[in-house]
């Protein structure tokens, strides 16, 4: 069905933000705070010897320098909270803190702290590193097996075993990480950019033995997360708070754009290698997918990169395994579509290879192995609009027309190539409370404690409560980012939009139904009398009948101080189905062949993806994940000295996220399901799946343009230009 | 030069003083201001979240340009008007057109990066270029977004057709003008003896033009300028003036004033332009500045070694004249001595029969360092190469020409034959590096191609055909 973008509510905060209205955590002034800065070491594995910070403290306005030395201790495992001893793990790794009464002063105290160094062995890069195995791959199993597939390999009419390897990437919102704490006793207030208000305010309480409820954390505007401002932020949230207790005045730590290099996590680079198995006709009978990635020397983290290859296609024989080696290097942490990103970079430009071993459409292969359930969990499918986004996606892209052969197609000294590829990502849920509530003065309040980090969560919240209820989207107000609100869900994973959407359709309903009883029941009322279930509410006047009232003149009379109902929703334990969103990418390039520039010229996408509360909305998410797609494919590298540890280039001139001009035209389609299964109200979740495919895609159509394959990310000029 | 001279300003129509001249104009407008609409976030002049319009007076008519307010010092905005995103709300803080239009097309999405944005579009609704996609995309290149995709923000700029420059009232400065700054650590003296004298009393002061480098120390590491000197206050190095054989540019005259001028004179050399840095770098950056820090990546230096062009040198013993092959001494080394100010860089024009051609390769179509840049220029008498100058950037430690390739292009046809065997010397003349932003191997590859797309293609524009 045709979903209309133009009927769809503008994005409730916009008109704040483009009046630079809207105030970031950075600009909320806190009385007598104190600014920090930090010291960070070069090296990337040694011990803290002596600390001189003699002459930083003699700088005007610096406060005090805290090292390890004054800092209170703080039991977590798993993370690497700084300044808790003299061990270094990464080059970065802060090593000590200097607050000052401006941020200036601390910034320049930084650079006058003198620190001496034991320095010791590293292990730098991953392929130095042991491999082992994860407890989990992000959410999933580390390892999987159905079927035989060693034995189906080898018995395979065609086969093909290729290696593929993605970079390291940095999230880089535009808003640095940002956080002011401030103590008040045994109570807490947190300031921070945090995509996870609950999560954070329960592992903040623990840290500090505090109750939950004597924590506060806000967060009502995040300039972009994408990952880093969630779990990866969290250890030097801690470090700004515990600096805070010790110093005793309110403290603010913003990262600068270098730091966020090192302190903000990362998207791990991978080595993949995929086998694939066929029969001749382009049926799959076996997957092998088996990847290496590295993790910190503290802390495990694998993305899981094996997802897509478990369920996207069909097939009897599938082995995945994953292994993770350390290396002295910052802790990696999920990215924008973590391992279904990169994961399917390998299988999709695997496919793309079989296609060409079988001639065989590259689209053809794919429709010929679309998964009748997920194989992987052996549970039918919630919905599965893969056939249709290919149709869709194919159809608007002129993919018919695409000739087989590589290197057809030329414009001058440009060669064009286009190519595809399938995606997919979890419906991924979590427990979410929600308030709605309605004031005497008819406007409508929606309270859910989660986070807006522009992806539009203010909006479907707003949206959402205005639908349930029959009141006008510019009649509801909206508050979230604080943890004194109903417990919201965490921003990530494509998930919190699943998760709050049943909460507050509840909530909403719940309301709308005390409203109707309430007018039933009140002699004032024109609706005396009537039953509430031949009530309907439209544009905020409750009708039956000849017979109106306007809720809020209702709610004036009966409830003076407003009525809320509170509500909550949680995924189903053992659901008897499997969910995912599913997308198909067609990817057109411009290969310029004296230079090897490439240009994305047109990407056309097609998604299924369960229920679209916004189509406006929801483009710019998929567009926004598609431009992920892009970088990886051909910009995004964060680049480490082999021999130093340390990150090459530690600013935006020198990671690479693309720009006006690399940006292709796009051409989004939403494939609408309708998911009566679904306890999210039908919703599946958008932001991640954008730049699942992508990668592949275009390197399947540079590979169309050029004969080249390129199985490294980024795609480099270089690797296009290079004698045969 | 004795009483001290406030730097005075209006920020939002309304009249400011300082005498902090080396603070960032974004730490005057966040801290001491609290205007927090305007955004850090990188502190280099990287990502435009920063961008303010700042509005000077030239030659009566009100000229508003797009600047990264993080790498631009206070002195610097002494007598001009700025404005932020919170001045461009109408009575009742009524959404100017720009901020309305980026609303309605879903311009914004984390907001993080959308006040700077709304500048860059302001500046460029006021400026009265034509709205193509390709003047959108050079408007909007120095501001990077992590959400959107772009494609929201450029139709906001193709919504702005047909531009009102209903902001350009009459006297945006009422009345104020530059005031010859003479405070602790920053002077701006007014005319050449000066700037000379200047010069030659206090050597260890720094010159500063547009500072899009020297801003980097105030803005990242909050590290203050001790002694600087303005040099863009002189009228002398502000001037551009063209006879039949050269063009003559002042020292502080910026990119982007230079841009039409050499956009007109040298083709494919606007287009180069416009890939070198920003809008808000090429707003404040000068050519005579990019020479002063010579920066060894610097994307000028290629043009200039081509072109021939020769730098003026003054100090108060008087002017010399420095050949461009002559000026770079080493890594981040000139032949400036410790009292020499540059005043004007001469280029010599084209002349009948000359083939010339910029290019530029890099990853990312804007704002992005190159793995390769060259210029070439051939002088052509009666068939035959009679001059050639093959210059590279990225190809070796400093900008430089390629002579043995240019002498297998000379005395004969400008053909296929005559490139091979200019691209087979080239190894001789360069030794470029593997490094993270490309491999030796291929800008070696490069180099030559670009070469014989000068043969091919002859003096197209270049890079656009690259375009979507």
């Amino acid at each position: 069905m045709m979903l209309r973008e133009d009927r769809s509510p503008r994005r409730y905060e916009a008109a704040l933000k483009v009046r630079g209205a809207a105030r970031f955590t950075a600009e909320i002034p806190v009385a007598s705070m104190l600014h920090a800065a930090l010291v960070l070491s070069p090296l990337p594995s040694g011990r803290v010897g002596r600390i001189d910070a003699g002459e930083a403290l003699a700088l005007p306005g610096i406060v005090r320098v805290l090292t390890h030395a004054e800092m209170p201790r703080i039991d977590r495992p798993g993370v690497l909270i700084p300044l808790q001893g003299p061990d270094v793990h990464h080059a970065g790794q802060p090593v000590a803190l200097v607050a000052a009464t401006t941020p200036a002063a601390a910034r320049r105290g930084a650079a006058s702290v003198e620190v001496a160094y034991e320095r010791r062995p590293a292990i730098l890069n991953l392929a130095d590193g042991e491999p082992f195995a994860p407890k989990t791959a992000g959410r999933t199993a580390t390892d999987s097996r159905r079927g035989d597939p060693e034995t189906a390999l080898r018995q395979a009419e065609v086969a093909i075993g290729r290696r593929y390897t993605t970079a390291t990437n940095n999230h880089h919102p535009m808003e640095p990480q940002c956080v002011t704490a401030q103590w008040d006793g045994e109570r807490l207030t947190v300031l921070t950019t945090t995509q996870a208000v609950f999560a954070h305010r329960l592992a903040i309480a623990e840290c500090f033995g505090l109750r939950p409820e004597d924590v506060r954390i806000v967060s009502h505007y995040l300039g972009g997360g994408f990952g880093a401002k969630g779990g990866a932020w969290f250890p030097h949230l801690v470090m700004a708070i515990a600096a805070a207790r010790v110093l005793g005045r309110p403290l603010r730590l913003e990262l600068t754009r270098e730091q966020m290099f090192t302190l903000t996590g990362r998207r791990q680079e991978t080595v993949q290698d995929l086998k694939l198995g066929a029969t001749k006709d382009g049926r799959l009978t076996a997957i092998v997918h088996e990847s290496l990635a590295p993790t910190s020397m503290f802390g495990e983290y694998a993305d899981a990169l094996a997802t897509v290859t478990r369920v996207l296609h069909a097939c009897p024989n599938v082995a995945t395994r994953q292994r993770l080696a350390r290396v002295n290097a910052p802790q990696p942490n999920p990215a924008r579509a973590p391992g279904e990103g990169p994961g399917s970079f390998a299988l999709e430009s695997a496919l793309d290879e079989l296609a060409y071993e079988l001639d065989l459409d590259p689209l053809e292969l794919r429709l010929r192995n679309i998964a009748a359930h997920d194989q992987h969990v052996d549970l039918p499918w919630s919905s599965n609009g893969l056939r249709e986004c290919y149709r869709a996606g194919a159809a608007s892209f002129g993919w018919a027309r695409r000739p087989m052969r590589p290197g057809s197609l030329r414009e001058g000294h440009q060669a064009i190539g286009i190519g595809m590829a399938a995606a997919c990502y979890p419906a991924y849920r979590m427990a979410s409370e929600a308030a709605v509530g309605i004031g005497a003065d008819g406007r409508v309040k929606v309270r859910c404690g989660t986070q807006d980090m522009g992806s539009g969560t203010y909006t479907v919240l707003a949206q959402l409560a205005a639908e349930a209820l029959g009141m006008s989207y510019a009649e509801v107000d909206v508050e979230l980012g604080d943890s004194l609100l109903p417990e919201g869900p965490y921003s990530g994973g494509s998930m919190a939009t699943a998760s709050f959407t049943p909460a507050v359709e509840t909530a909403a309903r719940d309301l709308r139904g005390r409203l109707l009883a309430l007018a039933s029941a009140d002699a004032a009322s024109p609706l005396a009398g009537i039953a509430p279930e031949r009530m309907s509410i439209a544009d905020g006047m409750i009708r039956s009948g000849n017979r109106s009232e306007p809720v809020s003149e209702l709610v004036a009379r009966r409830a003076p101080q407003g009525l809320e109902a509170r509500a909550g929703a949680a995924p189903e334990a053992r659901p008897d189905f499997s969910a995912f969103g599913f997308g198909a990418v067609f990817a057109e390039v411009r290969v310029d062949s004296d230079l090897g520039e490439v240009r994305v010229s047109r990407l056309t996408a097609a998604y299924a993806a369960g229920r679209i509360l916004n189509p406006l909305l929801a483009r710019s998410q998929f567009v926004g994940g598609l431009i992920w797609g892009v970088g990886m494919a051909l910009h995004e590298a964060t680049v480490m000295d082999p021999h130093l540890g340390r990150v090459v280039g530690t600013s935006l001139a020198d990671y690479l996220i693309p720009v006006h001009a690399d940006m292709p035209a796009f051409d989004i389609h939403m494939v609408e399901e309708d998911e009566p299964r679904l306890g999210s109200g039908g919703v599946k979740g958008i932001g991640m799946l954008g730049t699942v495919g992508t990668a592949a895609a275009i390197a399947n159509a540079v590979f169309h343009a050029t004969g080249r394959r390129v199985r490294d990310l980024p795609i480099r000029v270089e690797h296009l230009l290079r004698p045969d | 030069m004795t009483a001290e001279h406030r730097i005075r300003f209006l920020l939002n129509g309304q009249s400011r003083e300082t005498a902090a001249a080396s603070t960032t104009l974004l730490d005057f407008i966040r801290e001491t201001e609290r205007l927090t609409g305007t955004k850090e976030g990188c502190a280099e002049g990287d990502c435009g979240a920063c961008t303010v319009v700042v509005t000077r007076v030239v030659n009566g008519e009100p000229v508003l340009e797009a600047v990264n307010a993080c790498i631009t010092l206070m002195g610097q905005v002494d007598g001009r008007a700025v404005t932020t995103v919170e001045g461009l709300l109408g009575p009742g803080r009524a959404a100017h057109p720009v901020q309305r239009l980026l609303a309605e097309t879903d311009g914004t999405q984390c907001g993080f990066c959308t006040p700077g944005f709304v500048m860059s579009l302001h500046a460029f609704a006021q400026s009265g270029e034509a709205v193509t996609v390709e003047n959108v995309h050079e408007a909007l290149a120095g501001n990077l977004c992590r959400c959107t995709g772009y494609r929201p923000i450029v139709d906001t700029a193709l919504g702005l057709a047909g531009p009102a420059r209903e902001d350009a009232t009459a006297s945006p400065l009422g009345g104020l003008a530059d005031s010859d700054v003479n405070v602790p650590g920053w002077h701006a003296p007014r005319t050449l003896a000066d700037l000379l004298q200047l010069r030659a009393e206090r050597p260890a002061a720094v010159l500063v033009a547009g500072a899009t480098d020297l801003g980097l120390g105030p803005s990242r590491d909050r590290a203050p300028i001790v002694d600087a000197i303005d040099v863009t206050r002189v009228p002398e190095l502000n001037d551009i003036t063209e006879t039949s054989t050269a063009i003559e540019i002042g020292a502080a005259v910026t990119y982007a004033r230079a841009l039409p001028h050499l956009d007109r004179l040298y083709p494919t050399l606007g287009t180069y332009l416009r890939r070198l840095g920003s809008r808000q770098i090429r707003n404040s950056g000068t050519i005579g500045g990019n020479l002063g820090t010579a920066s060894p990546i610097g994307d000028s230096a290629p043009f200039l070694l081509a072109l021939d062009a020769e730098i003026e040198l003054a100090s108060r013993a008087g002017s010399r004249h420095v050949a461009i092959a002559d000026f770079f001494t080493g890594y981040r080394k000139t032949a400036l001595k410790p009292d020499d100010v540059i005043t004007t860089i001469r280029l010599p024009k084209l002349v009948d029969g000359d083939l010339f051609r910029c290019d530029k390769v890099s990853k990312r179509y804007d704002q992005d360092i190159s793995n390769v840049a060259g210029t070439f220029r051939l002088r052509i008498e009666d068939g035959r190469v009679v001059e050639a100058r093959l210059a590279y950037g990225g190809m070796a430690a400093t900008p430089k020409r390629a002579m043995a390739a240019e002498a297998c292009l000379v005395g004969g046809p400008f053909d296929a034959a005559a490139v091979d065997a200019a691209v087979a010397a080239l190894p001789g003349d360069l030794a470029p590096i593997d490094d993270m932003r490309s491999t030796a191997a291929y800008r070696m590859a490069v180099a030559g191609n670009l070469l014989r797309r000068f043969l091919i293609a002859g003096p197209a524009p270049a890079g656009l055909e690259a375009m979507p």
